[in-house]
């Protein structure tokens, strides 16, 4: 079983203090997860797109 | 537990297959497999299918993924010190102390993962502090980084130490239990329905890579395109301290294999496990599985334009360490279950849920 995505995705300070900011690339093994895991979710925050 | 499936079980949790290095176990299950099956093949991407052929029915995928997590040799310093990369998920925090075995072209180099003593510790470093896989080396005793490089090469892969333990009551420890105790499943469910034929095609396949992205299972269901798709992985059994029921569930070892239940989960498909269980009086537990599951069912199930899938899992103890635990009636209860069920699927069943 993958270690599931809430645990490998952070979110870096950066991103977290200033949304404008460029966001650093996702950790590898969170790009290769299929889209499901993330269904109309932003895959940085978990948070739904459309908040 | 029949001496000759044991002793496959042993043979393969004892080989390495780190993700992406999954062949050594693929040669042992493709030889065992070879008197049950009509044909084995293995694609591109290492997956090996296993098959046997139906009397007209579906398509029926079988998925136990055969690779482990472990490391790949990154760096070598000065002093001979191996540095490695993870992968999957790594738990750092049983890694110093371990015992690990550089899986090089030559042969095994074997290692360990040395840590400061205690003594040397400063107060607040003793009980505490998180640990980085980067302050971490393998220690082989080599002199210096030659001697180091005249035994291991950068993206060698690396295990902990490899070894299946009998405990009390058919209880095993092993790391990479997750999941070869899934590839396991399958192949014994494939073997019992050689015996008997159904009238499903069935497709065993013993899949790679999906401790990294669930990969190889989401190109061997594209190739066979099945009607049906059915995961077999590990979950969490709470049944030893620190783990919260009212999170995880209240799973048991020894208590039989559990079916997945939720939106990754085909609900005609789950009600024929449960139907088949109880019919056949195969002990059996239930889970909720709320959303996209970290198994090879998730892939499987948005394959193309959607596969019938559903999800057995075996309770499992310590997951991701070398100590992983589950207990043996649980893999033959799972192989039953999973046979029983596929000998119900006909040409006429439809999973489209109305």
């Amino acid at each position: 079983m993958i270690l599931p995505p809430t645990t490998l995705t952070t979110v870096p300070e950066t991103v977290k203090d200033d949304p404008h900011r460029t966001r650093a690339p996702l950790p590898e093994l969170v790009r290769n997860l299929p889209d499901a895991f993330f269904p109309g979710r932003d895959p940085y925050t978990l948070k739904d797109h459309a908040k | 537990m029949r001496n000759e499936s044991f002793e496959f079980l042993k043979s393969i949790e004892e080989t390495p297959s780190v993700s992406g290095y999954e062949q050594p176990v693929a040669r042992i299950i493709r030889k065992r497999m070879s008197k049950y099956a009509d044909d084995i093949t293995t694609d591109v991407h290492g997956n090996l299918i296993v098959s046997i052929k139906g009397k007209g029915g579906p398509r029926v995928m079988l998925a136990g993924h055969m690779d482990q997590i472990g490391f790949l040799v990154n760096h070598v310093n000065e002093n001979g010190y191996i540095h490695v990369l993870p992968v999957g998920g790594i738990d750092n925090a049983v890694l110093p102390g371990s015992r690990v075995t550089i899986h090089s072209k030559n042969g095994p180099v074997e290692g360990v993962l040395g840590r400061k003593a205690v003594h040397l510790m400063k107060p607040e470093e003793r009980n505490g502090g998180k640990i980085e896989l980067a302050d971490l080396a393998i220690d082989i005793g080599a002199k210096d980084r030659k001697d180091a490089l005249d035994k291991v090469q950068i993206g060698d892969p690396i295990t902990f130490k490899l070894g299946l333990t009998r405990l009390m009551n058919d209880r095993i420890v092993s790391p990479g239990l997750d999941n070869k105790v899934g590839a396991f499943v399958i192949m014994e469910a494939l073997r019992l329905l050689a015996e008997s034929r159904c009238a499903a095609s069935v497709y065993a396949v013993a899949t790679v890579q999906e401790e990294i992205g669930l990969r190889g299972a989401r190109t061997a269901c594209y190739g066979i395109d099945p009607q049906v798709g059915i995961a077999v992985d590990v979950t969490h059994a709470s049944d030893y301290a620190a783990v919260d029921k009212r999170v995880a569930g209240d799973i048991k070892i020894g208590a039989g294999p559990v079916i997945d239940i939720g939106a990754n989960i085909n609900p005609i498909l789950s009600d024929l496990f449960i139907d088949v269980a109880k019919k056949q009086k195969i002990d059996h537990q239930l889970a909720a599985a709320p959303g996209a599951t970290g198994t090879d069912a998730n892939a499987i199930q948005i394959s193309r334009a959607g596969v019938a899938t559903g999800l057995i899992s075996i309770p499992n103890r310590y997951m991701h360490t070398q100590v992983e635990l589950c207990a043996l009636s649980d893999l033959e209860n799972a192989a039953l279950l999973i046979a029983q069920t596929i000998k119900r699927i006909g040409n006429k069943t439809s999973f489209i849920p109305m």
